[in-house]
This record gives structure tokens, sequence and C-alpha cells, in this order.
């Protein structure tokens, strides 16, 4: 019984882990979007070719 | 041949538990695999987040000076269209003072000449109502004009 307790817990945990992996690649999918936004601009703004290499 | 009952029950029960512990054995070693599983989930994850945090404070920070140099230029810009104007319009500016200086002084070598003219006649001949008509008109420009210049200032 013991076992099949700490399977179940185990299984309960890894959907957990499902989930909190799902949603942290969430919102670094937004953050790098709103990070390449902001690169986006910076480039505009300086007037900089948006496929160099050399911005950081 | 004879097995005694004893034997056998002891058998039986040698087999049951073997066959406990093997089961035993293959459950510890599913439940270790999923334990380290999870375990490396739980550290990606946690990377993951770090990583996150990290980008939380580091995008709002690149936002706000993105803002700040939108403003800045927004400003340049402003400069830049006001000094056109101004540029312009002091331009404007010049080019009336330069035509209103050259009417002067040309009003004044105009006057210069009817003066020596007058002065001409009047030792000479005698006196040219032409000329003096002449002279006055220029006296009121020149007057007026630098009226205009002190008012002007």
């Amino acid at each position: 019984m013991n076992i099949l307790k700490t399977l179940r817990k185990l299984d309960e945990l890894a959907t957990i882990e499902a989930e909190k992996e799902k949603q942290e690649q969430e919102r670094r999918k937004m953050l790098i979007m709103r990070l390449e936004k902001s690169r986006y601009n910076n480039l505009k703004l300086f007037n900089l070719n948006p496929k160099g290499d050399s911005f950081c | 041949m004879e097995f005694p009952v004893e034997q056998v029950i002891i058998g039986i029960f040698a087999l049951f538990g073997a066959a406990v512990t093997g089961a035993f054995s293959v459950y510890n070693t599913k439940i270790g695999r999923k334990i380290t599983k999870v375990e490396k989930k739980k550290d990606e994850n946690q990377t993951l987040t770090v990583g996150n945090e990290i980008l939380e404070q580091i995008v709002p920070a690149l936002e706000r000076k993105d803002d700040a140099l939108d403003k800045i230029a927004e400003i340049l810009d402003n400069i830049l269209r006001t000094q056109a104007l101004t540029s312009q319009q002091l331009r404007g500016i010049n080019l009336i003072l330069e035509n209103r200086c050259q009417a002067i002084e040309i009003v004044k070598a105009l006057q210069s000449l009817i003066d020596n003219q007058a002065m001409h006649d009047h030792l000479g001949t005698s006196n040219d109502a032409k000329g003096n008509d002449a002279k006055q008109i220029l006296d009121e420009i020149v007057d007026r004009l630098e009226g205009n210049d002190n008012s002007s200032e």
C-alpha cells in the first residue's frame, strides 16, 4: 500500500513539475518577445541593421 | 517418494517470499527512476525560474531605457525642428535687416549727392526747387527709417 501511495504521490509531483515547466516556458516566451521588441526598437531608433550580429 | 508436508509448506512460503521480494525490488527500481526523473525536472524548472526571474528584472529596465531613449529622441527632434524654424526666421530677419541697411545707405548716399548738388547750385546759379523737394523727401525717409530702427530695438 505504501508503495502504491508513493507511486501516486510521485505521479502527482511529476504532473505538478510538468505544469510548472509549461508555465515557465510560457513566461520565458513572453519575456523573450519583450526583449526582442526592445532590441528591435533600439535597432530602429539608432538606424542599425536588425540582421547584424555585432549588436548586443 | 513421499514429500513431507512441512517442507512443502516451507517451500511455498519461500517461493512466495522470493516473489514478493522480487516485486518489491522491481517497484523500488521503478520508484527510484521516477524520483530521479522528477528531481531532474525540478532542477530544470528551477533553472528556468531563475532565468525568468533575471529576465523579469532586465526586461522592464530595458523597456524603461527604451522609453527614455524615445523621449530623448522626441526632445532632440523638437529641438532640431525649433532650431530650423529659428534659423529660418533669423535668415528672414537678417535679410530684412540687410535690405533695410542697404536702403538707408542708398538713401543716405542719395541725400549726400543731393546736398552736394544743392550746394553746387546755391554757389553757382540759383536755388533748384526740385532738388529741395527731393532732399526733403529723402530727409523724411531717413528720419522714418532711423525712427523705425530705434523703435525696433
